[in-house]
């Protein structure tokens, strides 16, 4: 499957939380703006890429259009869904580590 | 509609210079629309109605490269001019920016194809000058020994290959060093930014 640890990208992460539900390119780009307040904007050749990429790995899927002038729409699979998951997993520990040492004094969840 | 032609150059390594100068002259009210490497053409409309971005056409053959095309206007980036291997992309500045500026994956990945491409046009240079002064040389060594003409060539053939590829290297190697070091430095920033 191929849903190790590693980190995905901000725009790979967002790409897929879009694709929850079928979206095309142009309406990825400006679900993402909105999601994060107008911090991000992924442009089309970055898109485009992540796209072809997350459909060689099996985690999005592009679906079936109806008319020549019709875009072409991208959904998650059960695999995206899972990687999407274990990168929520990953970001929590981020999150939980870091409030715990600013926050809490803490060290890192290690007793010196 | 006004037009006008500029005369600029930029090289292979400064496609970054070339699209703030582009971006620079739409903020003046001159918006590019074509190019043949040097002379720049330019229709005036509103101070600041378009942003540029110059890319390198989508790597595959001729059906990728308009399924690109294609995905770009489904998102609202206009195809300006194509030169060469280079692609000239705008958007109207009303509805943003064509990408968050500090993109650093986007810029290292345009970078390293920039230094490939430069690369691959020295290549094919270097077989050019290669052949040309090897068949000059061959052409010399099979007519009569001291008449003028095999010495005309055997000159031209060596002065092809000394002065060819000493001029290449001094005019390639300062631009590929140039995008391999810039490179470097996005990738010393991408190792604490993502």
């Amino acid at each position: 499957m191929g849903n190790s640890v590693t980190a995905l990208t901000e725009a790979v992460y967002y790409i897929l939380l879009s694709l929850v539900r079928p979206r095309h390119g142009y309406a990825i780009m400006q679900h993402v703006e909105a999601m994060s307040r107008g911090r991000l904007r992924i442009s089309a050749g970055t898109m485009y890429g992540a796209l072809s990429g997350l459909i060689d790995k099996g985690w999005i899927e592009p679906l079936e259009c109806d008319g020549e002038s019709r875009k072409k729409e991208y959904r998650i699979t059960a695999a995206g869904r899972e990687a999407l998951a274990c990168e929520l997993e990953r970001l929590r520990e981020l999150v939980e580590n870091g409030a715990a040492v600013l926050d809490g004094g803490d060290h890192g969840g290690q007793n010196m | 509609m006004k037009t006008k032609r500029c005369f600029n150059y930029f090289t292979i390594a400064d496609f970054e210079n070339e699209e703030r100068w582009l971006n620079a002259m739409s903020r003046r009210g001159w918006h590019f629309v074509s190019t043949n490497g040097l002379i720049y053409r330019f229709e005036q409309g509103r101070p600041g109605e378009y942003v540029y971005k110059i890319e390198l056409a989508a790597e595959g053959d001729a059906l990728r490269r308009a399924d690109y095309e294609r995905f770009l206007a489904e998102c609202g980036v206009e195809v300006v001019a194509h030169f060469k291997e280079w692609i000239f992309l705008r958007r109207r500045a009303a509805e943003g920016p064509i990408e968050t500026a500090d993109n650093r994956r986007a810029q290292l990945s345009l970078i390293n194809r920039a230094s490939g491409y430069a690369v691959d046009i020295l290549c094919r240079l270097l077989c050019v000058f290669a052949v040309l002064s090897v068949v000059a040389l061959v052409v010399a060594a099979l007519l009569p020994e001291g008449s003028a003409a095999a010495d005309a060539l055997d000159g031209f053939g060596i002065s092809v290959a000394v002065t060819g590829l000493a001029m290449l290297a001094l005019v390639f190697t300062p631009l590929i060093r140039r995008l391999r070091r810039r490179a470097g430095q996005l990738e010393r920033e991408m190792s604490v930014h993502e």
